[in-house]
């Protein structure tokens, strides 16, 4: 039988599942018995070196606290990134590891005097995922869907894609997640209905219209606030309790690394309690030094209602996306038919409360948030492997992309929100007498000028025939797949000779370094 | 899938790529320019369930999964500009003067072509179209009628040039 994986590679938390003969999904649990896998590794040695191998998952957690600089965590964010970024730099400011800026200037980590690409650290904790998928069958894997924010661009996705080539798992697919969500929810078994899809996790916060009709599942509008999560959740409580170490003890612990990340580890435990219980007790003894040179042992209780006023801004960010998501699909929040939370940090009673007054609508309960994603993405796999009938999905480019001509001219090709596959073409042509080379520019991003795009890459085509100005025309097609993943070719218009161009790398992995990490 | 849905689907798929550049969008999801907006997302669906590449694109030849990607992704567009009242709108008004593709007209004349003659323009849109797709023959006859109409115009000579060595 062919084994097939779905794996949700989140921010801060991973997941992987599968599906049996009949089609139906199911979670593998890790080597602790846990769903889900902390996205964290925890190097030893140095990359490379043939020295202990990384930790991934729980055991890395653990050495956060002794040894912060060499422990990765979000790297998400990070995959597919400029360091010169401003989220980049703001993340920089905030992270115990080091950001460097590598050659081509993508955000890479140093580690151990040694530099590692996001894709690098990233495949690691998809290896974490395919041992523990391996050990689960007792055989191999062969193929794996993995899933990526609905906002992810070009670069993010190939960067998601190299990394799990790192990591030797042949991948069949990138699926957004809030497609992936829905379909681990099972809205293509139920009845005809409009989902608005919530996905609250780490780091973002992604809502997503998803209109389910007659096993057609289309997302029909995508919004998200990229630096909204439950990150923001963590640093408020931080910040408070922070300024009353400051103002009752005198205790700053904002250059105490170590402090702060046991006060962090508390923090998290906490959060995780008030979703539960009215209140939660931090201890922390020996957490600093006092005026008198004693140590403080540090002991506080947070009510639940105490944290839901530090939060206050926080849960207000939600409400834009929300209304946005469903405006572009000429929607009032109100008239979605059921909601759907995804994501860890929807299991906080205020954020539910928060958004069910946007849609004026509780949310549907969903028994594991953290876990539908990765079952979504399993179901895919039977789907396109034929073992569940008569569903379809359809999905959408997450980006604009447009070309620029060597005349100056910047067309859109391909609009944002394009049903994938998409195929679309351009005819550019010379501009002067006996022009042999003529070159064009592809750019992704919903702005009128390129300048205020990103530049993906920059192709030239040789060896041109000889002709007057105008003669010779070049057909530039744009194709993104079913993975939103973009592939450029052009044909000389006459001649019909086919130029097959590679997306050249302005960012990301060549081919060779991809070989030589696997 | 049975072996005739198959066979439909690809017979649709060939009919639909040639004449990709020359039907509306109303011809494409064989709907009346009166359908409603539930009509319009039904006949969609419908042929999406069809035509969608994880349905009917595994193991069919590069060549061929070419034209259902261009046959699939017109298919989507025409969805999403007939469901959308202002873009169906804009639309309606572009079909009347002869356009059978959405903001088609405004690419064109960003182009810098030197054409005024309306019919003209039209036959060069229509040549230049199927000069993407490759279909030369059909590029001709356009670029021909469309250099009838307006002999002096070097844009409609230049792309007739290129239609006639694709097609030499």
């Amino acid at each position: 039988m062919k084994r097939s994986i779905g794996i949700d590679l989140g921010t801060t938390n991973s997941c992987v599942a599968t599906i049996d003969e009949s089609g139906k999904p199911s979670i593998i649990a890790n080597k602790l018995g846990e769903s889900t896998t902390p996205s964290t590794v925890s190097l030893r040695s140095a990359p490379g070196s043939n020295g202990e191998p990384p930790l991934v998952g729980a055991p890395a957690m653990r050495r956060a606290t002794t040894n912060p600089a060499e422990t990765l965590y979000g790297v998400k964010r990070l995959i597919g990134r400029r360091y010169d970024d401003r989220s980049v730099q703001a993340l920089a400011a905030t992270l115990p590891y080091k950001l460097v800026s590598a050659a081509n200037g993508d955000a890479w980590v140093e580690v151990l005097g040694a530099q590692l690409s996001p894709p690098e650290v990233s495949s690691m904790v998809l290896r974490e995922l395919h041992e523990i998928a391996a050990a689960h069958f007792d055989d191999t894997v062969h193929e794996a869907i993995i899933t990526v924010p609905a906002h992810f661009d070009n670069a993010e996705r190939r960067a998601t894609a190299d990394a799990a080539e790192i990591a030797g798992l042949k991948v069949r697919r990138l699926l957004n997640e809030p497609t992936a969500a829905a379909l681990g929810y099972g809205a293509h078994r139920g009845k005809d209905q409009r989902l608005a899809i919530c996905d609250l996790g780490g780091g973002t916060f992604d809502v997503s219209i998803v209109n389910v009709e007659g096993g057609i599942v289309e997302v029909i509008s995508s919004q998200g606030d990229l630096f909204l999560g439950g990150d923001d959740v963590d640093r408020a409580i931080m910040q408070k309790l922070l300024g009353e170490l400051r103002s009752d003890h005198g205790i700053d612990l904002s250059e105490e690394p170590t402090a702060l990340q046991r006060l962090k580890t508390q923090v998290v435990q906490a959060k995780h309690t008030l979703s539960e219980a009215r209140s939660a007790s931090l201890e922390l003894l020996h957490l600093g030094e006092l005026s008198s040179g004693k140590f403080l042992d540090y002991r506080r209780t947070i009510e639940r209602a105490e944290l839901n006023d530090w939060v206050g801004p926080v849960l207000a960010r939600l409400d834009a996306p929300c209304k946005e998501a469903a405006a572009r699909c000429g929607l009032s929040p109100k008239d979605v038919d059921a909601i759907v939370l995804v994501g860890g940090m929807t299991r906080m009673p205020a954020i539910q409360s928060r958004i069910a007054s946007i849609f004026g609508r509780p949310a549907l309960k969903v028994v594991n948030p953290d876990e539908i994603v990765s079952i979504g993405a399993a179901t895919q796999c039977a789907i396109l492997d034929g073992l569940i009938e008569d569903v379809v999905l359809l999905d959408v480019t997450s980006q604009a992309l447009g070309l620029l001509s060597e005349d100056g001219n910047y067309q859109q090709v391909i609009p944002c929100n394009a049903t994938i596959p998409t195929r679309e073409h351009r005819i550019i042509a010379t501009s002067k007498d006996d022009q042999r080379e003529l070159f064009f520019e592809v750019y992704e991003g919903g702005a009128a000028v390129p300048a205020a795009n990103r530049q993906l890459g920059r192709f030239v085509c040789r060896d041109l025939p000889s002709a007057p100005a105008g003669e010779v025309m070049l057909l530039v097609e744009f194709t993104v797949d079913v993975d939103g993943i973009l592939h450029v070719a052009t044909s000389e218009l006459g001649s019909g000779e086919q130029r097959e161009l590679r997306l050249m790398a302005t960012a990301g992995l060549t081919r060779a370094e991809i070989r030589r990490l696997r | 899938m049975s072996q005739d849905r198959k066979a439909a689907i690809e017979d649709f798929v060939q009919r639909a790529h040639k004449v990709l550049d020359q039907v509306s969008y109303y011809r494409l999801l064989s709907i009346p320019a009166t359908a409603t907006e539930a009509q319009v997302r039904a006949a969609y669906y419908k042929l999406a369930a069809s035509l969608h590449p994880d349905v009917h694109g595994i193991g069919v030849d590069p060549a061929y999964r070419k034209k259902l990607t261009a046959v699939f992704s017109r298919v989507a567009e025409a969805y999403k500009v007939l469901a959308d009242s202002t873009l169906r709108a804009r639309y309606d008004r572009e079909l009347a003067e002869g356009s059978v593709r959405i903001g088609m007209g405004a690419d064109i004349k960003k182009k810098k072509h030197d054409i005024s003659d309306a019919s003209a323009l039209r036959f060069y849109k229509l040549g230049k179209a199927a000069l993407g797709d490759g279909d030369y023959k059909s590029a001709l006859m356009n670029l021909r009628f469309a250099l009838q109409k307006e002999p002096e115009s070097k844009s409609i000579k230049a792309a007739l040039d290129a239609a006639e060595k694709g097609n030499a």
